[in-house]
């Protein structure tokens, strides 16, 4: 997992040991989920610094580098200039600053996109206290945990979380044959990056054929390899990796819960 | 000279917390028409040392030179030049196949290297007979193949641009015995008449012994025998370190003499050899045996 030499990236698990990496992965959902809606409820810049130092003091915790989580904000460039740029030309407001046909700049439009912006910043950036600390298979054991009470409404809730975990397991394996296949076509003269069209559609074909027909054959290999384990779906079944919730994760949990009602009740302060 | 590498190093795990070194401080000179074998154990660099040789991947240090093509120059050289100099198999190269038909699969490197098109025919149809490969098999898939078939065309899509350097990663893996003589039968005379430089990686050291003139070891990512074939065979010591066994052959001549058994040189065929090794491991596992009983 993680980089791959001159290959496709995937997955953004940071592989170091901290109190946050230990957290149950059920803990780290549900604060993040507090979390994110706390977000939503500040509008005040005042509480933002104060969010944003909560949430560097939680990532310096989880020893993840500030810049790498800054870092994820990248690919979200454009939709971040996009939203400011329309909440700061079309806010309507008493204080004018500066007009030109339909656009009008104002104080407010001027406030509403910095906490906006601030708003999506913060969402992006510390999302990666969850992804940046947890497995991928770790969410979603977590995940089939915290939906197990919809399983009383007939929700197939095991069935889901063992396609998640499957899919997630060969993620890492389909972008290796990718890489591999992609190497091979490239030795035979396949050029990606260069050349006409025509050529390099042939070239994308060259990969996705084998890629799909290893992956159909492989998925078909494990359907027969798990039922001749007896597999039979989530009727029965135990697991041998439970989550254990400690007191840690409680203790966890109820800061991340303090910190969101506060940030609750400051949404209503003058 | 076909391949030349200086101090050549490569690191996997890009900017994140763990940083693997693959292969370091790699200096290697290899002559046209040198059939070499690479071998060391799981994760000791092998296939990122074939894949530098092959362009596939940047290496993080040093210089790579194929006859006149820098390897590592700043500006990378393009996929169909790369393709002229060296070919690369990887394993289960049948699982690269894609073209509707054995020819068109063929064709694919040709194509991109921009061949006019009665000299593709000509190649293909050249080496379909090496093949050994029925003409109207070519309008076959390439899927519909038997797999020692499949691993046929998919070497062969690669021989067809005649790389003067070629590198196979593990090209007998899951082959019959029958047809893993049939593919190297069918790669050492291709070699002769292109003299042209392998370089094969296996884990099988007996088919290495077989028919390379060179051995490179490789261990935790560098150098650590680079001899002729039969001089490095004699060092068993610095093999077993390196995680690397002895050819059965070898290994049951060393165990005959340290019993102090007497070998003619006229009954050194294969077979003797391999009925000595099995009767030498059956007296030691008996011994073992004894012991535990005892």
């Amino acid at each position: 997992m993680g980089a791959k030499k001159n290959g496709i990236r995937f997955g953004s698990y940071y592989p170091v040991d901290s109190l946050v990496h230990r957290l149950d992965p059920r803990a780290k959902i549900l604060a993040m989920l507090f979390f994110m809606i706390g977000i939503f409820m500040v509008n005040k810049f005042w509480v933002f610094a104060c969010a944003y130092l909560f949430g560097f003091a939680m990532l310096a915790l989880a020893r993840i580098p500030a810049g790498k989580a800054l870092r994820s904000v990248r690919g979200l460039v454009v939709l971040l200039v996009f939203t400011s740029a329309i909440n700061m030309f079309f806010t309507p407001g008493e204080q004018l600053l500066w007009e030109y046909g339909p656009l009008h700049l104002t104080m407010e439009g001027l406030e509403r996109s910095g906490l906006m912006l601030l708003r999506l910043v913060a969402l992006v950036s510390f999302s990666g206290l969850l992804t940046f600390t947890t497995t991928p298979i770790e969410l979603a054991d977590a995940l089939e945990s915290l939906l197990k009470p919809l399983q009383r409404f007939g929700a197939p809730v095991h069935e889901f979380a063992m396609m998640m975990t499957i899919a997630l397991r060969f993620i890492p394996v389909l972008l290796e044959e990718a890489d591999k296949i992609v190497k091979a076509q490239r030795s035979r003269g396949g050029d990606f990056s260069s050349g006409s069209l025509k050529r390099r559609l042939n070239s994308i074909i060259a990969v996705i054929v084998p890629l799909l027909y290893n992956a159909l054959k492989r998925a078909d290999d494990l359907a027969i390899a798990m039922e001749a384990r007896a597999y039979t779906g989530g009727e029965g079944r135990v697991s041998l990796r439970e989550l254990v919730w400690r007191g840690s994760d409680t203790l966890a949990l109820a800061v991340v819960l303090v910190f969101v009602a506060l940030l609750f009740v400051s949404h209503w302060l003058d | 000279m076909a391949l030349r590498l200086q101090n050549v190093c490569c690191r996997y795990g890009g900017d994140g917390p763990v940083q693997v070194t693959a292969v370091q401080d790699i200096n290697l000179e290899i002559q046209q028409g040198e059939l070499v074998g690479l071998a060391g154990h799981t994760g000791s660099g092998k296939s990122t040392l074939a894949q530098l040789i092959c362009g596939l991947i940047a290496a993080d240090g040093g210089e790579i030179w194929l006859n006149d093509l820098c390897l590592t120059a700043r500006k990378k050289p393009k996929a169909a030049l790369l393709a002229q100099n060296v070919g690369m198999v990887f394993q289960y190269p049948e699982h690269q196949l894609f073209a509707e038909t054995v020819e068109r699969e063929l064709a694919y490197g040709p194509e991109n290297l921009g061949w006019p098109a009665d000299k593709i025919k000509e190649a293909i149809n050249g080496l379909a007979a090496r093949l050994g490969l029925p003409a109207d098999l070519l309008q076959n898939s390439p899927y519909q193949l038997s797999g020692g078939e499949k691993r046929k065309v998919a070497l062969a899509s690669v021989l067809i641009m005649q790389p003067p350097v070629l590198v196979l990663d593990e090209p007998f893996v899951g082959l019959d015995a029958v047809a893993r003589q049939d593919f190297l039968h069918f790669l050492l005379n291709w070699q002769r008449e292109n003299n042209s430089t392998i370089i094969c990686i296996s884990h099988d050291i007996d088919l290495l012994a077989s028919f390379c003139q060179r051995l490179l070891v490789l261990q935790g990512g560098r150098l650590r025998l680079d001899a002729p074939a039969r001089e490095a065979f004699r060092q068993a010591e610095l093999l077993e370190e390196c995680g690397v066994r002895l050819p059965l052959a070898r290994a049951a001549v060393l165990a005959c003499q340290a019993r102090g058994w007497h070998i003619s040189p006229e009954g050194l065929d294969a077979l003797t050899l391999a009925e000595a090794a099995a009767a030498i491991r059956a007296a030691k596992t008996s011994k073992a045996g004894d012991n535990l009983g005892r």
